[in-house]
């Protein structure tokens, strides 16, 4: 038993059988951390697809709006029935709201995209200033420019194991 | 001497093995660093279009071609990666709105991969025309 455990045999089969082992354990470590950057590149371009969609949704609602307001000055000079007019021309579904500045009517038009990636949904709020045509403002883009163009994504619910202060005495 | 070439066999076996794993690893982040690549130079691509009052730019194709590094570049012996444009009018109805085709080829195939012309990352955005509200 002495003389088998001294023997020296095989004693460079089982380095090498080790050093195999070694190198097998780290590919396939490397194939698995090279799979996941992959995945996450794929989910990064993914993201980004789905940001400029709702981008492009943003971007055809604003020209639909300035085509409407296009239409109404196209067809009558009457600046006091401009937003009579073009309420009746905008979607139920958007919402809109008319106030005024220095006795001066404006209309906010307000409106939210939303797109679901990954099981979750993001948002787009689109919230667009409409001011009364006047001799100054003829151009469309003075006449209609956005207030708001933010991108948001879903709340989701999370719980605050820390006793933080939330800035209240 | 059948246990030599038995054991010769499996190391050979598993040699073959461990270089084919470490060869997809490879692969995957080469695909990975593309695809990032891509998407960072695509993005300032768009965003360099948005709200362009260029009106030569309505219609038109384009080609970038860049190096392994992702660097532009003219000489044709670099050239790993091309991103071809187009930029079309969406529709007649909507002349304000331009649509805007970007695609992302790596013009040498993958190792151990047989498609030339891989196409690493597409998208289709629209860029808005604020010249036509001026016309």
């Amino acid at each position: 038993m002495m003389f088998n455990l001294k023997s020296q045999k095989g004693s460079s089969m089982v380095l090498i059988s080790l050093l195999l082992v070694t190198l097998v354990v780290f590919a396939l470590l490397s194939v698995t951390i090279s799979a996941s950057e992959l995945r996450l590149s794929q989910k990064n371009a993914n993201s980004n697809k789905t940001y400029y969609l709702l981008d492009s949704a943003g971007k055809r609602f604003i020209y639909d709006v300035k085509g409407k307001i296009k239409k109404i000055l196209d067809f009558s000079d009457n600046t006091a029935l401009f937003f009579k007019n073009l309420d009746s021309l905008l979607d139920e579904s958007i919402k809109r709201s008319v106030s005024y500045r220095n006795g001066v009517p404006e209309m906010i038009i307000e409106t939210t995209f939303v797109l679901e990636e990954n099981s979750r949904n993001r948002y787009l709020n689109v919230k667009l200033l409409i001011q009364q045509p006047n001799s100054i403002k003829k151009n469309i883009n003075d006449i209609c420019s956005v207030l708001e163009w933010r991108f948001w994504n879903e709340p989701f619910e999370f719980i605050n194991t820390i006793d933080l202060w939330e800035g209240k005495p | 001497m059948v246990e030599i070439i038995v054991s010769a066999g499996i190391l050979a076996v598993l040699a073959v093995g461990i270089v084919s794993l470490f060869t997809v690893s490879y692969v995957n982040i080469q695909k990975a660093i593309d695809l990032d690549n891509a998407v960072l130079e695509i993005n300032s691509l768009i965003e360099g279009f948005q709200g362009t009052e260029n009106s030569t730019a309505k219609v038109s194709r384009f080609s970038i071609y860049y190096d392994d590094k992702w660097e532009r570049s003219v000489d044709d012996s670099a050239v790993k990666y091309v991103i071809n444009g187009d930029f079309k009018q969406l529709s007649d109805e909507q002349k304000g709105l331009l649509n805007l085709s970007l695609r992302a080829v790596r013009l040498e195939p993958y190792p151990f991969e047989n498609s030339e012309n891989h196409e690493i990352y597409s998208i289709d955005v629209i860029i808005e025309d604020t010249s036509y509200w001026s016309e």
